[in-house]
């Protein structure tokens, strides 16, 4: 059977010939075609019979040919032949690389693969999109708490590009700077256990983020320069991006005073619970009330930002990581403040003009070995950051001049070990953390009435943990067995020096909270395809020391249990159950353990009994969640309620000038806390749109006393969010969001305040023309208290962009109808405030984005 | 080894068998000819031996796994509906290409639980090579054309990639066919992907045993016969309609929408 195109039967002439493998097999099903030399189109072809032997008609005329041979398991055959009775046998070689694979057409917007949702992100992005960020803000069943990035409503754990963990928490450089159209798709791993060795052993209900490049090999980033007035602006950014198979390096200089924060950058955003926050700050400026709205419209900065991060995984397994970085924020905000505090049947008013000068200087690095094998994990990870940190405020406060400025500095080396492998068929794990801080701080307050103030604090901390354990399968229950040690010890020394005309007033504090916590913990979990049930019994046997002036003030030596429990069910692919409640009890801290007064503003001043406090926490949650990816249908919802039973109530004291001190008071108090929220996203394919919308539902209610006078405040709040994203055509794109806050307060089953919130955005990007693009944001607020205030904000951006240069011009006015303030109210435990703050003036700026 | 291969002239397909590539096609699809915009879409593998290829509905394949095993563990009723629901197909299409044969595995009609096999002798297409090339998807193809089961196809085949095979019952181009489409474009299929895999697949029909029936045209008339004939086959089959009138009407209406199958009958 021989085929050939357009060749008279009385001019042809044949060649043939026979294939056969190295070891003189004939082979057939083999190919064989036939080009004219240069010519690009196969003029006749073959297939090989049994016997391997092939027959070739053609044009007589043709006296030399290209002939191509291939066959699904040889390597293919191109020789340059001589037609004249040609007849001879060729040899294929066996195929050794395997054929090259293609993927022609995109996958799905989304899809769901064993634990991974793969969002394709060229289905999600539009003209308007730089970073990844812009892309991953869009996905439905992801939501964005600021630069937080949350799946089902957690933070993920992991951030990867292409299966690496450079940054670790501090993921937004790279989201933030990352071109999307270097990303081929956002991976979600649900239920990632990022640890090889505990894979099938412990279950892991986190999720994790991976970002999947195009290529292997990518070159990436962006450099940004961008001038405007006035006053006089810039906008630099040059962040170069490596990623390889095995070593991937960002590097970062930004600076700018137009309001962008970049500081953010520098935030771990992995962690679950926002209560570990290791700073103690014990002097603090009065500051700005941040208003809701965009950083770029109210902070005046200036600040400047460099990092360096790489990360570098040899051959077998061992990972290198470290990065440094460094920031220098200056900002210089200005507000007005009216603020009412309800003091039992009184109304106190305190009017406040303040501004705030704040400069931030921040040096962080981390360095990290890591191996994740099979059968061993080993990850050592040291950080340090120092900080130094100067702010001045004036203040018109009821008509009087204040003036006060602050400096402190914090230092602190930081050590985690952790190591897990199999001694004989157990699987043995170790765990150190060690950390040392050192925070000085002083505030230095003059009064209009020539009365003064001077303010000095140390805090210094060393802490060590310690514990091994072992895990075991048994079926299908995993029983972690562990032991450990915790240390601690915190010193806090604070001098007061207040001046009264010649009187002087000295008040020190010499305070040491040492903590000694042997545990026994005994972790049981239990995991089946559907259902992970995990419960956890440590037994802490919790001796805590406190010292005033060297010698023993208050001590307690109590075994604690801290029982949690956890049960996951899969009903089905697309429905899970999550349920959980845990119990714990924690001791005052060192910032509410002295005795002595600490000013902590120029109108704070606090101080507490010298007694250790206990708090016992009881927290519970519900959650479910619903997606079908393929339809892009998302929904979470949880319930979730945390209840503190205190050994002591909060009470406040404020005089009539709206100084107030914060006390705690020996009289057991309860403050409870239940929330509900839910979330839906929805991609609709055929319109391209994403739908996502939000609810919550908060009831907080507490019990504190105001002037000795015991109170029970509670808080409802509903708040709801809208967002669409249309990109149906591709020359215009229409962003939607709506958010509605209200709140109400309670004081005694007293209504008192209630105030709601109303925010349009309206963004319209356009191209009339290819690679220009006109994008219009709209901002609407309706601020409403006892009296409304509206607001209006709005930005036109203009980009050209030349493909061939790689590069893209913007010409953007921002502010265009130059609002010069923004009224916002806030509602706090004791008093509503009134806050008007201090906008930038509208700017026009130029900037040149190159792309590499 | 090899001559394992020159030994048989192969009558039959062998199962189970090795693969080494896998091809997605998209198979898009006009089922009405008087309703152009109503189109159906099924993703469709192509998996290719040394010496057998093997096309049919990649869901087909997942589901006739999803079946064996759970026959291996004594469930007779096969995985749950959940799993019909979100991966099920109702294209049983199935078609082995060995190097002289051509053998076709398909239920006539979805409602009928039955599966007929016939052969077709190779070569069944001849193919004109034409001089156009053109890139798809960064692939350099050519143009060939045929006509066969009542339409006149348009295929581009890569040379670079030597494999004489493509989807559906079209091969014998020297290169793998990329696009595939008749003159009206009311089948399309399209290469979505190509794999190296290592695969050896044994095809159970969901558990039926194939009925040989004589020849394609025997197979469309079956077809046909089975369209038409819905209603009855379906009470004699035990089920009983409380409206059987306006089932029949509605099962004519869907008879005569079910116009325009990728070859035609073409009676002998």
């Amino acid at each position: 059977m021989a085929f050939s195109l357009s060749i008279s039967s009385y001019s042809q002439q044949i060649i043939s010939g026979k294939i056969k493998d190295s070891a003189s097999n004939p082979i057939s099903n083999a190919n064989v075609s036939f080009k004219t030399v240069g010519g690009t189109s196969i003029l006749g072809y073959t297939i090989t019979d049994n016997t391997g032997e092939f027959e070739l008609k053609m044009a007589s005329e043709i006296d030399s040919i290209i002939l191509n041979i291939s066959h699904i398991s040889f390597q293919s055959l191109i020789k340059n032949i001589n037609t004249k009775n040609y007849k001879t046998v060729f040899y294929l070689k066996k195929q050794i690389d395997a054929l090259e694979e293609i993927v022609v057409k995109s996958p799905p917007p989304i899809y769901k693969k064993r634990d991974t949702i793969n969002y394709n992100v060229s289905a999600f992005s539009d003209n308007n999109d730089k970073a990844i960020r812009d892309v991953i803000e869009k996905l439905p069943g992801i939501e964005m708490d600021g630069d937080r990035i949350l799946y089902n409503g957690r933070p993920i754990q992991k951030f990867y590009i292409n299966g690496l963990d450079m940054l670790e928490g501090k993921y937004s450089l790279a989201n933030e700077n990352l071109p999307a159209e270097a990303v081929k798709s956002v991976q979600v791993i649900e239920n990632d256990q990022p640890i090889k060795i505990l894979d099938s052993l412990v279950f892991s209900d986190r999720a994790s983020l991976n970002l999947k490049l195009k290529k292997e090999i990518t070159v990436t980033g962006t450099t940004r320069v961008g001038i405007g007035g006035s006053p006089l602006s810039w906008d630099v950014n040059t962040t170069p991006m490596l990623f390889r198979k095995n070593i991937q390096g960002i590097g970062s200089y930004q600076a700018n005073n137009i309001g962008k924060g970049i500081e953010k950058q520098l935030e771990d955003l992995t962690i679950e619970d926002y209560e570990t926050n290791e700073r103690k700050e014990f002097v603090k400026l009065v500051g700005v009330m941040p208003p809701p709205i965009e950083s770029k419209r109210w902070i005046f900065n200036n600040i400047n930002f460099s990092s360096t991060n790489f990360i570098k995984k040899f051959d077998n397994d061992l990972e290198i990581k470290g990065g440094v970085s460094y920031l220098n924020n200056n900002t210089d905000q200005s507000s007005y403040s009216e603020k009412r505090i309800f003091t039992g049947e009184n109304e106190i008013r305190l009017n406040e003009e303040i501004n705030t000068f704040q400069n931030q200087n921040n040096i962080k690095g981390n360095f990290t070995l890591h191996t994740n094998k099979k059968r061993l994990y080993f990850e050592n990870k040291l950080s340090f950051e120092h900080e130094a940190n100067e702010g001045k405020e004036s203040i018109v406060a009821n008509k009087s001049d204040i003036f006060q400025n602050t400096k402190d500095k914090y230092s602190s080396i930081k050590n985690d070990l952790d190591l897990k492998t199999f001694v004989g068929k157990k699987l043995i794990q170790f765990n150190s953390s060690s950390h040392i801080l050192t925070t000085p701080q002083a505030l230095n307050v003059s009064y209009s009435d020539t009365s003064s103030a001077i303010q000095n604090i140390k805090l210094n901390e060393w802490r060590t943990k310690n514990s091994a354990s072992f895990i075991e399968r048994v079926s299908n229950f995993t029983i972690i067995p562990e032991v450990g040690f915790l240390l601690e010890k915190k010193t806090l020394n604070s001098h007061l020096q207040e001046q009264n005309g010649n009187e002087l007033d000295n008040n020190r504090n010499e305070i040491s909270k040492i903590s000694a916590i042997p545990y026994l913990s005994l972790g049981t979990q239990f995991n089946t395809k559907n259902l992970n049930i995990e419960l956890n019994l440590p037994f802490r046997m919790t001796s805590i020391k406190l010292l005033d002036d060297n010698e023993l003030n208050n001590k307690i030596d109590k075994l604690l249990i801290f029982p949690d429990v956890k049960l996951k069910y899969d009903l089905n692919s697309k429905w899970s159950v999550r349920i959980g409640s845990g119990f714990s009890q924690v001791f005052s801290e060192i910032d509410q353990l002295y005795s002595s007064p600490i000013l902590v503003n120029y109108r704070n001043i606090q101080r507490f009994p010298l007694n250790l406090r206990g708090t016992k926490i009881l927290d519970s949650y519900l959650s479910s969640s619903f997606k079908n990816p393929l339809k892009g249908t998302f929904i979470d919802f949880s319930l979730s309620n945390l209840e503190r039973f205190r050994d002591f109530t909060p009470s406040y004291t404020i005089n009539e000038n709206g100084f107030y001190r914060f006390n705690l008071i020996d009289v057991p108090s309860q403050q409870s806390s239940f929330k509900f929220n839910s979330n839906l996203g929805k991609f609709l394919r055929k319109s391209k749109t994403v739908l996502k919308l939000k609810n919550s539902v908060s009831f907080d209610s507490s019990s504190e006393k105001l002037d000795s006078q015991e109170n029970n405040i509670e808080n409802f709040t509903y708040s709801a969010g809208l967002q669409v994203n249309n990109t149906l055509l591709e020359w215009l794109v229409v962003d939607f969001e709506n958010r509605f806050l209200y709140s109400k307060k309670y004081i005694d089953g007293d209504e008192r305040t209630s105030y709601s919130l109303q925010e349009y955005n309206f963004d319209l990007s356009i191209m009339p023309y290819e690679n220009h693009l006109v994008s219009f944001n709209q901002n609407y607020t309706i601020n409403q208290f006892q009296n409304s205030s509206k607001s209006y904000f709005a930005d036109l951006e203009y980009q050209i962009q030349v493909p061939e240069w790689n590069i893209e011009l913007e010409l953007g006015l921002q502010n265009i109808f130059n609002e010069k303030e923004y009224i916002s109210l806030f509602n706090t435990d004791f008093s509503v405030v009134e806050n008007i703050t201090r906008l930038r003036p509208r700017l026009f700026f130029v900037g040149l984005d190159f792309k590499f | 080894m090899l001559s394992v291969f020159f030994a048989n002239n192969v009558f039959s397909q062998q199962q189970p068998y090795d693969y080494k590539i896998e091809v997605l096609y998209s198979m898009t699809s006009i089922p009405d000819s008087n309703e152009v915009d109503k189109k159906k879409s099924e993703i469709m593998s192509l998996l290719i031996g040394n010496e057998q290829s093997l096309f049919t509905s990649r869901r087909y394949i997942a589901m006739d796994s999803a079946m064996t095993s759970e026959l291996k563990k004594g469930n007779s009723f096969g995985p749950s509906m959940s799993f019909y629901e979100e991966r099920g197909t109702k294209t049983t299409m199935t078609i082995f290409k060995t190097s002289s044969n051509i053998i076709y595995y398909g239920k006539p009609a979805p409602f009928i639980n039955k599966v007929y096999q016939y052969y077709e002798s190779k070569p069944i297409l001849d193919w004109k090579i034409e001089d156009e090339t053109t890139l798809i998807s960064g692939i350099e193809c050519q143009k060939a054309t045929a006509r066969f089961g009542g339409r006149n196809w348009i295929a581009w085949f890569a040379p670079s990639i030597g494999v004489n095979e493509g989807p559906y019952k079209f091969s014998g181009l020297p290169g793998l066919i990329v696009n595939i489409y008749d003159e009206k474009k009311h089948w399309i299929l399209e290469l979505m992907r190509i794999r190296n895999i290592d695969k050896s697949l044994d095809l159970n029909f969901s558990n039926i045993k194939p009925e040989l029936i004589g020849s394609k045209t025997r197979f469309l008339e079956e077809k046909k016969y089975s369209m038409e004939n819905r209603l009855q086959i379906m009470q004699s089959k035990g089920w009983t309609f409380e409206k059987p009138m306006a089932t029949r009407k509605r099962f004519d209406k869907e008879a005569k929408e079910d116009n325009n199958w990728i070859e035609f009958l073409i009676s002998e």
